[in-house]
């Protein structure tokens, strides 16, 4: 009798924190809009955390490509009065993540306020020990990166031009759930898109 | 023999030399790609039509559009000014006329096929940034901007020579959205 209570009380409280976990995003991103001036950055708390999940490429509707697997593990956590960004990827080998051909890459992005604009986050400036601080130039060969953030979803932009001066556009839209979020990556190459990825990652709790 | 020796190792530290200020200019001043055209190639007017599809297009049909275009020497670099009259149908009725100019000035680089849209601003800040391209007998002119949500607008003209003229695309992409495409066919009219 005693364990079916504690184990009711055990089942209500992870029902409880499972519904907080589902609504404090629904919680904060209600209290950014009636916020008014401050909302983006309200918003952006909701996206704070770790997440980790899984992620394949889409191939073409034309391609008999089997889509690629991979693993995300994902942080976003504030830095100064904007965000950064932590992601992993793990690059399964034909589905295998235990496989010498494995790889596994890091990418941290940080992103600040930027100035006279509502949800729009630049990349923060790199510091050049003798000039001070300097903004990408993309004729340069610098990477242009940005962020925006509408509703549930805070979305990376990655602009380069290769020597030949094509582009290439990335693109990264990372949608809050209940579960956590929901990914959607392109690349869009000079006009076309060579690359689509579609995924969803759990939030974890630390 | 003294002289011999002094000889060869003249002839040797020649050799080096030349090979040195080759490789000093390779790496100082990429080439351009055998097959570019240069920009002086490009120079001229040029008039025609072209067709234009959109988003709506399945709905609303094509629209066509008269396209000039001048390509010309300016500040080292070159600018290209184009106009655009277009006339649509309006709920029905007889179609109207607009009419749309533009110009963009690029200055070169240090690599001969790649040019910077003068006066390019800050991206971020609102400021559109422009570049343009040479690939083979294609000039290539990208136009970037932010709108006021982060939300990118990619416009790219490909203008391309052929024997009595120029064919052009322009594909507008909205944050991953085509929502204009359009190719036309334009001859020369004057230098």
């Amino acid at each position: 009798m005693a364990t079916s209570r504690t184990r009711r009380t055990g089942d209500a409280a992870r029902c409880g924190r499972a519904a907080l976990g589902v609504l404090a995003p629904v919680l904060l991103i209600a209290l950014a809009i009636s916020g008014g001036a401050r909302a983006s950055d309200s918003v952006l708390g909701a996206f704070h955390g770790t997440f980790v999940g899984t992620a394949a490429t889409v191939p073409a509707t034309d391609s008999a490509a089997k889509p690629r697997l991979r693993d995300i593990d994902i942080v976003i956590e504030p830095y100064k009065t904007g965000f950064r960004i932590t992601w992993i990827t793990v690059f399964r080998v034909d589905g295998k993540r235990v496989d010498p051909g494995v790889r596994r890459r890091t990418t941290v992005q940080t992103f600040l306020p930027q100035d006279g604009a509502t949800g729009i986050y630049r990349q923060a400036a790199e510091i050049d020990m003798f000039r001070g601080r300097r903004d990408p130039d993309l004729l340069a060969g610098d990477t242009v990166r940005w962020a925006r953030l509408d509703g549930r979803t805070l979305s990376v932009y990655s602009l380069g031009l290769d020597d030949r001066g094509r582009y290439q556009l990335q693109t990264y839209h990372r949608r809050l759930t209940s579960l956590g979020l929901d990914l959607e990556f392109t690349r869009l190459r000079d006009g076309v898109v060579d690359l689509r990825i579609a995924g969803e990652a759990a939030r974890v709790r630390d | 023999m003294t002289l011999g020796i002094a000889s060869i190792g003249n002839r040797a530290a020649g050799a080096v030399l030349a090979l040195a200020v080759c490789l000093a200019l390779a790496l100082g001043a990429p080439a351009a790609a055998q097959d570019d055209l240069p920009i002086s190639a490009f120079y001229g007017t040029f008039v025609g039509t072209g067709v234009a599809k959109s988003e709506d297009s399945l709905f609303y049909g094509v629209t066509l559009r008269d396209l000039d275009v001048t390509i010309a020497p300016e500040n080292g670099g070159f600018a290209v000014t184009w106009t655009t009259v277009l006339r649509e149908a309006t709920n029905g009725g007889p179609a109207q006329a607009r009419r749309k100019t533009g110009t963009r000035t690029f200055l070169p680089t240090t690599k001969p096929w790649l040019f910077r849209a003068e006066g390019a601003g800050n991206l971020l800040e609102g400021d559109e940034v422009g570049w343009a391209r040479i690939e083979g007998n294609s000039l290539l002119v990208y136009l970037l901007r932010l709108d006021g949500k982060g939300r990118y607008d990619m416009q790219t003209y490909r203008r391309t020579l052929t024997g009595g003229g120029m064919d052009l695309t322009f594909t507008r992409v909205r944050d991953g959205d085509n929502v204009r495409a359009v190719s036309g066919k334009l001859v020369k009219d004057g230098n």
